[in-house]
Formats: structure tokens, sequence, C-alpha cells
């Protein structure tokens, strides 16, 4: 398959999708309450564009500051925990609890500390994201080839740059893999966050809306929220091709 | 690392409050932003909260007792949440809970919900049947208290969990029945399914079987209360003259609310709120003694049922639960 039919396929595949829960829903005769079909989740979102902007825009900065301090925390997390025997194994078993404990559970306690609103959202959007960061990055630092350390070692180079010249650019691929994961898991905790204690965000309005029985609107806020997730996975996706492509075999049969 | 994120976290939560004049004022509503909570939105988009000298800001809630635990975690200094969470907290940490000063929900929203034409002719009449019950919901909490005040044994009732949202579903494909709802979305969510909530549907509220505990209003924490009674005064004042506005004018109330979050169904909120105002804010004694006020012997009375119901250590006096001494004047809390 040339990549062009390729990306067809996977067009027509959505497409198809769409087709037939529209067709599935018409012909069963099902209840807008329970399941709207497609063309009236669109038809909602149209008609409700201006008041959902907003709430999309509150949802992607909370996501993206996150995610951001999360990339932060993690990168050093990650850089620290994989360079060092002892901290690995020191700190991974506190990691793991903190990233085990269900979110949902977290955020009326970030809601005590901080009220509710934008704090919870960013704090709930980072702690989510640290966790697959951290993995990866000390995955990528600890499994550096220890040819390469004794080289660099026999040419006299000290710890700091042996992991500046070898260990953090052997880590870049995992790394970049780690950020699609993160960037989406990232939406995941806002919304949640949202979802509990907000007065803005996609989240918040998908409850407004249920409160409401306008089902088409819960459903169009569920489709901006994977619009957003598959633009930003696919701006990360590109990164990692641009900075980490030479780690790639070229032509995966 | 950590310690500078909590202070870029603070400086984010809190840098509009450091720049806006008048005392700030955290308040929380009970839950998201509904037709019921138009008086609070109005008195703030007409300035009434700035004529006092406060700066509210107003954020949306995750449940009436949540209010309470919000207000007592210091995160916020007011808030619009349940009395009988208060009730329970002053019995346990009594420094620390927040003082109710405006009464708005006189009658409680819980009621036995039951299909017209059904098995249920009287409360009397649910022993042996199946009654639907969201676990952790306070209409079930409060379900043994209603059994003993309208003189059925609570223990011949078969009570089957089931989610909130589901209740009246179930009641519908007889399931269950009877369902025990909070009336104010029960109503509308039995409008929500295209059904009529009066000629389907019979209600039994706890408030009419002799279980008169109060419900929603207006509390402050008691740091704020020490510290700046003024400003309770003056969020009192400009609540009530808010409410007065929206008795007037109801639709000036659903305005406000449709103009902060324009998804809001205007036409469904505005029944939301004639709902609450008939059967939940206007009552026989909130005619007589005016909307914000509690009749202290009721309210002894509930704590002793609340008391009971979790076996609280102690009973708090009715005055360390509701401050009467913040109320305006009669004519602008009458009706």
């Amino acid at each position: 398959m040339s990549p062009r039919q390729q990306k067809l396929a996977s067009a027509a595949l959505i497409v198809g999708v769409f087709v037939f829960w529209e067709l599935f829903c018409l012909a069963a005769g099902i209840s807008e309450l329970i399941l709207p079909r497609p063309s009236r989740i669109i038809e909602a979102f149209l008609q409700f564009a201006p008041a959902i902007a907003p709430h999309a825009w509150q949802t992607l900065y909370t996501t993206l500051v996150g995610f951001f301090f999360g990339v932060l925390i993690g990168l050093s997390l990650g850089v620290l925990i994989g360079s060092s025997k002892l901290a690995y194994d020191t700190c991974y078993p506190l990691l793991v609890g903190i990233s085990s404990i269900p979110k949902v559970a977290v955020v009326p306690i970030f809601v005590l500390w901080f009220g509710a609103g934008t704090v919870p959202a960013i704090l709930t959007a980072m702690i989510i994201c640290i966790f697959p960061i951290v993995v990866n990055v000390s995955t990528g630092i600890a499994t550096v080839e220890p040819e390469l350390e004794d080289v660099m070692r026999s040419l006299k180079a000290s710890k700091l740059e042996i992991l500046w010249n070898v260990g953090l650019p052997r880590s870049l691929p995992y790394f970049f893999a780690a950020l699609k994961v993160a960037i989406t898991l990232s939406f995941v905790g806002s919304v949640i966050a949202e979802t509990v204690a907000s007065n803005k965000g996609v989240g918040n309005m998908m409850l407004i809306a249920s409160s409401q029985f306008n089902v088409p609107l819960v459903f169009s806020g569920l489709m901006v929220l994977a619009v957003m997730g598959i633009s930003l996975y696919a701006i990360f996706a590109f990164l990692e091709r641009r900075m980490t492509g030479w780690a790639t075999r070229k032509n995966i049969a | 690392m950590h310690k500078l994120l909590t202070t870029i976290a603070f400086a984010v939560g809190f840098a509009g409050a450091a720049f806006a004049e008048g005392v700030p004022i955290k308040f929380t509503l009970d839950w998201k932003i509904q037709g019921v909570h138009g008086w609070f939105y109005l008195a703030k988009e007409k300035g009434y909260f700035a004529a006092e000298g406060l700066d509210v800001t107003i954020d949306q809630g995750e449940g009436s007792a949540a209010t309470v635990s919000r207000i007592m975690s210091g995160a916020y200094d007011a808030g619009f949440g349940d009395m009988n969470a208060i009730i329970q907290n002053a019995a346990t940490n009594p420094d620390e809970a927040p003082v109710m000063v405006y009464q708005i929900y006189n009658q409680p929203p819980f009621a036995v919900l039951t299909k017209t034409g059904g098995p249920v002719e009287s409360l009397a009449s649910l022993e042996g049947l199946k009654v639907g019950a969201p676990p952790g919901s306070a209409s079930t909490k409060l379900f043994p208290a209603l059994a003993s005040a309208a003189g059925f044994d609570a223990e011949k009732v078969e009570l089957v969990s089931v989610k909130s949202n589901l209740q009246e579903q179930m009641l519908v494909q007889d399931q269950v029945s009877a369902s025990l709802v909070f009336n104010v979305t029960s109503y509308l969510n039995i409008l929500g399914i295209g059904m009529d909530p009066d000629k389907d549907f019979t209600w039994y509220p706890y408030g009419a079987s002799g279980l008169d505990i109060y419900s929603n209003g207006v509390m402050v924490s008691p740091k704020l209360l020490e510290e700046n009674p003024e400003a309770v005064q003056g969020l009192v004042n400009a609540i009530a003259k808010a409410m007065a506005d929206v008795l007037a004018n109801p639709q000036e109330g659903i305005d406000v609310i449709t103009a902060t979050e324009p998804l809001s169904d205007g036409e469904l909120e505005m029944k939301r709120l004639q709902f609450a105002l008939d059967n939940l804010i206007f009552s026989d004694e909130s005619k007589a003694n005016g909307i914000g006020a509690v009749d202290t012997e009721r309210l002894t009375r509930s704590i002793s049922t609340i008391q009971g119901l979790y076996d609280l250590p102690d009973a708090p006096a009715a005055e360390a639960v509701f401050d009467a001494s913040f109320l305006p004047p009669m004519e602008m809390r009458s009706f």
C-alpha cells in the first residue's frame, strides 16, 4: 500500500464508523436522549459553537500549562532517576504509588487547597502526565550501552559529560514517544478536574448540558475533546519525526 | 521544584483577587450554575456586592454538603449549602463549622416519588415494596427518620441501590414501586423524559410527613463572621436585595444565568426556579417570618433528628448553627 492509499483507508474508516452510527440510530429508532445521531451532534455543535469556544479554550489552556509543568518535572525526575541506580530504587515505589491513585479522587483535595477552577485542572493535568515521561526518560538513560560509556570514560569524560553527550541524546526517542502519550493524558486530567469543580471548560460544559437533557451537546463536547486530542497528538508525532527521525529505521515494512 | 510550583499555582489562582477592590469573598454554589442561582449572579451583575464594599467571586459547586467542607478547608469564605451538613460538623468540629446566616430553602427538597395509580397509596403502604434509593444520598440517609416520623417500619421496606439519574426511569419501568428523590432534580428529569410530573406521579415530601428539617442557605466561615461581620452583613443585604428583584421579575434572574452561561436553557431553568420557589422557598413559615429566617423550635427539633441519625456525640445549640443577627428588615424578605 502506498502512503497515500493508507491515508485514504484510515479516512474511509472514520467516515464509515460515522455513517454506520447514523444509519444504525435511524434504523433502530434510538432516542436522542440515549445516543444522538452524528448529524444531530454536528448540528448542536454548529448551533452552540460560539458558546462552546470559551470552554474549549479553557480546557486547552489548562491542558497545555499542566502539560508544560508535567514535562518539566517529568524530564528532571527522569534524568535524575535514570542516571543513578540509588535514586531509581528509592523513588520508583513512591512514583508507582502516586501514579496508581485515581486522579478523580485527587481533584476534591486540590479544590480544598486552591478553590475550584483553573488551578486544580492544571495540577491534575500535570500529575497525570508526569509518570509516563519519567518512566520513558529514565529507561532511555539507564539503558545506554555500557560500551559507549566506557569509551567516554576512557576519554576522561566526567559523569555529567557522559550524561550530556550520550545519555540525553540516547533517551530522546523515548522522551518524544512519552510526549505523545502524556499530551492525551493531560487532556483527560483537565477534563476530570473540570467535571468535578470548575466554572468553565469542556468537562463543566458537558455537565451543564446533561442537566438540561441536551444530549447532542454532551456528545459535541466529546467530539471537541477528540478533535483537540488528535490535533495535539499529531503535532507531537510530527515533532517526534523531526527531532528523532534519525533513530527510526527507514521504511518500516 | 514542588515548592516553586505551589508558589506559581498560588500566584495564578490569586492574582485576580489581589488587584480587585473591596473585601475579597470567595463564594461557592451548591452545584453547577442553574436557574435557582440567579440572585447570586444578579447581586454581582447589578453591583449590589460592590456597593457593600465586597469583591465576590462565585464558583460552581459539587454538592450542597461539599459547600460545608470547602468552607471548612479555608478555600472559601462563604457559600450556598446544606444546613444539615453544618449541624453534623458543628457537633464534631464546633470551632470550624460554617454558620448559616440566610436560610433560603425553608423546606427540605427530599420526597418519595411514586407513580399515580401504582401500588403506593400512602407512605405506610411502602412496607413490603421495593424502593429505589441512591446510596450516599441525603434522601436515603434520612429515610429511617422519615419512617419514624410518618409512623411506618423502615425495616420492612426493601431499599434497592440505584444511581440517582436512573431513579425515574426505573420507576417508570416498574422495577421499583417508589424512589427517594430530590424533588427539584426529579421534577425536571421527568419533564426531560417527556412525562407530566404532576399528573403521572404522586409526591410525598419528607417535610409534609413530619420530617421538617431545613435545607440550603447562605453560610459563612466562622473566621469571616468573627473578623469582618460588616462583610457578612453586606453579603446578606446584597443577596436579599437581588432575591427581591428576582421575586418581582423572575425573568431577570434567568437572564443573568443565560448571560453568564450561554449554554443554559432559559425556559427549563425558569421551570426549575419556579418549582424551587413554590416548593422549597415559599411556605407558611417563610410567609410569617420572612425569607432567610428560621424557627428556633423547629431548628432545635431538626438538630436532634440529625443527632439521632448520625449518632453525634452532642447536639449543637440552634444559635451555634444559625446566626439571625444579619437578617435584613422584614420588608426586604417578604413575598
